[in-house]
């Protein structure tokens, strides 16, 4: 039985949320530094800045409550023997 | 940094226009944003309503779905902000001396290239389709004599009104490099 702690699931976002603002900053920084700034795409950067705050605003309001050291099972063995016996018991032959 | 810096101008060198690919071009990236930013709601309808709405009132399941779905979202937000940069930096610069192709073919692929006004030697606009005809937006192909053979610039609005303008630049500069 693989069984891991749902902080395990916490970390891996947290790795994400890095890459993410990494890529974020880079196309940022592609417009900055191109001197190519416009209204255009200042309207553009704002909006999906404030998607991103708001969609991580959301994650951490609706997970706020979560106990993070209950653990997560990933693969238990019993269930590929029930998934077996159900197969075997349900053969049909024509 | 300004794009005057960028294209590292000249003292004589004046900026004629700048052109850019055709706002309406972006229109099937914007579309397309949108259909997947509904996508999770789809899914969340169906999982709600089959045998599997069971897993989304767990403690793990609610947080493995809350979970997946900020990433979802905050991946397309990048994948629309990337497309919007890679379409944004595509920029013709056009001044009384030369003409600068900057096309940004993608996050981490970006490619200047720099041709003098003397050497066109033709240029032709194409408005071809649908859309390019109602919005007035196509391609102008410059024929050259130096090392880049062809020059493109790609959707970009009134090609027709643009292709003029560099022929009468164009031949502004022939006279001056042809002078004794």
């Amino acid at each position: 039985m693989l069984v891991v702690p749902l902080y395990t699931l916490l970390i891996a976002y947290i790795t994400f949320l890095a890459i993410f603002f990494i890529f974020f900053i880079t196309n940022l920084l592609h417009i900055l530094l191109t001197g190519t700034t416009t209204f255009f795409s200042l309207i553009i950067t704002f909006i999906i800045l404030a998607l991103s705050i708001l969609t991580i605003y959301a994650t951490w309001y609706y997970l706020q409550d979560t106990i993070w050291t209950q653990t997560i099972t990933l693969i238990d063995i019993n269930w590929l023997k029930s998934l077996l016996a159900n197969f075997t018991s349900n053969r049909q032959y024509f | 940094m300004s794009l005057r810096s960028l294209i590292k101008q000249k003292s004589y060198e004046k900026v004629m226009f700048t052109a850019r690919r055709h706002p309406i071009t972006f229109v099937p990236y914007v579309i397309f944003f949108l259909l997947l930013l509904i996508v999770p709601f789809g899914l969340y309808w169906l999982l709600n309503n089959s045998s599997l709405s069971v897993y989304l009132i767990t403690p793990t399941g609610r947080t493995l779905g809350i979970l997946a779905a900020s990433v979802y979202f905050l991946s397309i937000f990048l994948f629309f902000y990337t497309n919007f940069v890679t379409f944004h930096l595509d920029v013709w610069i056009v001044t009384n001396d030369r003409l600068l192709d900057m096309e940004q073919k993608s996050l981490f692929d970006r490619v200047i290239s720099e041709l003098d006004l003397y050497q066109i030697q033709d240029a032709t606009s194409e408005i071809s389709g649908f859309f390019p005809s109602i919005f007035n937006y196509g391609n102008i192909s410059l024929q050259t004599a130096g090392a880049i053979d062809r020059f493109t610039f790609k959707n970009v609005a009134n090609p027709n009104k643009l292709r003029e303008l560099i022929l009468d630049l164009s031949a502004e500069d022939k006279k001056y490099h042809e002078k004794p």
